[in-house]
């Protein structure tokens, strides 16, 4: 080997070695944490419906495009749920299940109000906006509190993960394109939750865990530590 | 040396990226499940459990063995068009629920989505797009990185110019190729839109439909294209078969051996007419109003005019309504407004002077109209004969205050 290939398969290496392990990543705002301004305080003795997680994990394939995988959503959706029974155990707070296996079709408008509203809450951050300060109120609508009125709950817990997981090919082209100078977006993950009063359908706290990927790492393989980890990250300053 | 590392190194590329087939379905079911469930309990959903039962039952008669797999849902939704989910799942919008002048055109559509359903259409769509993009990113990811290599390796200028004119033409060609496979995975989508005709055909007329039928889908769609001036020709980048080219073949394949194999269809040919009732008619045929040009409005009337039962005048009126709506779009010429405010004007007084007349508001939109192109006669005659039909009406202040101003 000549140096100056040997230059540049070193400066290949560590161009590699820097998009692995998510450097580029940039983030501006420092805390995603939201309280509602007119959000009243729980009271002592509070029962938390968890909603099923929303979770998609996608396979992203040498060429970048993204596969569902349902046996990864379905592994991960039940790690993800398992952690958050556990620290609620552990928290002392009391869980009401979810009637059914599946999201039942009388609360899918309530998980599609919940995201539009924590969209709303992550945008107004980013503009350094009234999330934060004064604030805006955010509820669910008459229909969606009346679809859960009967289970019983004080508080809905709702939990959105996507992930996407390179496979060994898009991680090669990534390599090869850092040669070539070129960056090719490999994995990554976003995880967010939001707490519903359900007596007025108020949205009272959300975060957005903006380190996900460095939290749990590889979604599918991540450890019991692991989920411990990102759910205790993500449920900072949790209201209950 | 350098060479063979890449070589390897691609390889490696390659061999990891295959997939088992199996997972990617399961997938795709997934993230579909989901997209159902959002549609079938979207407000759009029309929610008859008889028109329900009408579209299974068809469904049953198209494929008896199959038909507990598949679920058919109707929308609110305009436009001549029905999707199909790679789960079972079958959306039929409204515009085509309309636009159907019997149970077997119905059937046809049905039998075509059906098709797509059975033959994995979708999946392998995927899978096409996947298989190519995948290829693609490797080898553009292999030259590019090679070309970088080259060029830093390069001990004089010359070796450097070259090593990158190289590269340049490598990666060139390599962009060629990937518009050349685009337009060779568009044309695998054309494909199975001609299999899903007739295979669709097929199920039609075994199930003891009129296999005509589906001609005529394309038929009564092609006066509305005429009447827009629409004359497609081929593209590469179309997705489906042309309309006169599909209603050609169909035509022709429908008077071949598969008439002979009909048994007695079981669904009336008219029974659609008892689910399409003329309320919903008009709900939807409203719905249209918006979203076509109003030429090919004109031409949806001519076909309504041939098998509903609505008045002409009503009819007339729909199409004045989309002239106005136009004449009030951003980016017209001035030109363009001139002449859809006239053309507005001219079916608004058609439907006006129509025997069956026109629905009460419409005299409040001749009004506008006509005011606007300076024809205050008739803008004030219109608002009077309004007031006559509806004195009560919620704007009657505004109307007679409107009618004082245009007379000063």
């Amino acid at each position: 080997m000549d140096s100056s290939f040997r230059s540049t398969l070193k400066f290949s290496i560590l161009v590699s070695i820097l998009i692995l392990a998510g450097c580029a990543t940039v983030t501006t705002v420092t805390s995603s944490v939201y309280h509602s301004p007119s959000g009243q305080p729980p009271p002592l003795s509070s029962r938390i419906l968890i909603m099923p997680p929303e979770v998609v994990v996608y396979l992203k394939n040498a060429g970048g495009n993204n596969e569902p995988r349902a046996d990864w959503s379905d592994l991960v959706r039940h790690n993800l749920t398992e952690s958050l029974f556990e620290y609620m155990f552990e928290n002392a707070v009391e869980v009401v299940p979810y009637p059914s296996e599946a999201l039942l079709d009388e609360h899918v408008a309530l998980l599609g109000q919940a995201a539009v509203m924590m969209d709303a809450i992550e945008l107004s951050q980013y503009q350094g906006g009234t999330s934060t300060g004064v604030g805006r109120v955010y509820s669910l609508s008459g229909d969606s509190m009346e679809a859960i009125s009967d289970i019983g709950a004080d508080y809905v817990l709702v939990t959105e993960l996507t992930s996407k997981v390179a496979s060994t090919g898009r991680i090669a082209v990534a390599v090869l394109a850092a040669v070539a100078g070129v960056s090719a977006e490999t994995s990554s993950a976003q995880f967010r939750v939001g707490l519903f009063d359900s007596r007025d359908g108020q949205i009272i706290w959300a975060n957005n865990d903006r380190r996900a990927l460095a939290d749990i790492g590889n979604v599918v393989d991540a450890s019991p530590q692991n989920w411990a980890g990102a759910i205790e990250h993500i449920l900072s300053e949790f209201p209950l | 040396m350098r060479s063979l590392l890449l070589v390897l190194f691609s390889t490696f590329c390659l061999c990891s990226f295959a997939q088992d087939l199996d997972e990617d379905e399961a997938g795709i079911w997934m993230i579909v499940d989901k997209q159902e469930q959002y549609l079938r309990t979207s407000p759009y959903r029309i929610e008859d459990e008889e028109l329900d039962r009408f579209l299974h039952d068809i469904s049953c008669q198209l494929v008896p063995d199959q038909c507990n797999e598949i679920r058919i849902y109707a929308l609110r939704t305009p436009g001549l068009n029905a999707f199909m989910m790679p789960n079972g799942a079958m959306f039929i919008q409204s515009g085509l629920l309309l636009r159907m002048t019997s149970t077997s055109e119905l059937a046809a559509v049905i039998a075509h989505e059906i098709t797509h359903y059975s033959h994995k259409h979708s999946i392998e769509n995927i899978r096409r797009w996947n298989r190519t993009n995948n290829a693609f990113a490797v080898v553009g990811a292999v030259v590019s990185a090679a070309g970088s290599i080259a060029t830093a390796g390069a001990t004089s200028y010359e070796s450097y110019q070259s090593a990158l004119d190289l590269s340049n033409t490598a990666i060139l060609m390599l962009q060629t190729a990937q518009i050349f496979s685009a337009f060779q995975l568009i044309a695998y989508g054309r494909d199975d839109e001609r299999e899903s005709d007739t295979y669709g055909l097929e199920l039609v007329a075994r199930a003891g439909f009129d296999p005509l039928a589906a001609a005529r889908v394309w038929e009564n769609y092609l006066i509305e294209e005429e009447y827009a001036g629409n004359e497609r020709a081929f593209s590469f980048l179309s997705t489906h078969p042309l309309p006169q080219d599909r209603m050609q073949y169909l035509r022709e394949l429908a008077q071949t051996e598969k008439v002979g194999i009909s048994v007695p269809v079981e669904l009336e040919d008219d029974a659609i007419f008892t689910f399409v009732t003329e309320e919903k008619r008009k709900e939807w045929l409203e719905s249209e109003v918006r979203a076509l040009h109003p030429e090919q409005m004109e031409g949806l009337v001519v076909n309504q005019e041939k098998f509903a039962n609505l008045s002409e005048g009503y009819l007339l009126y729909l199409v004045a309504r989309g002239w106005q709506i136009r004449a009030g779009r951003q980016g017209l010429n001035n030109w363009e407004v001139e002449e859809a405010l006239e053309k507005s004007l001219e079916m608004y007084i058609e439907a006006s002077n129509s025997e069956s007349n026109m629905p009460t508001e419409g005299y409040r939109d001749l009004a506008q109209v006509a005011e606007e192109i300076g024809e205050i006669d008739i803008a004030i005659e219109a608002l009077t004969e309004y007031l006559t039909l509806a004195p009560d009406a919620w704007d009657s202040r505004f109307v007679r205050r409107k009618i004082e101003n245009l007379s000063i």
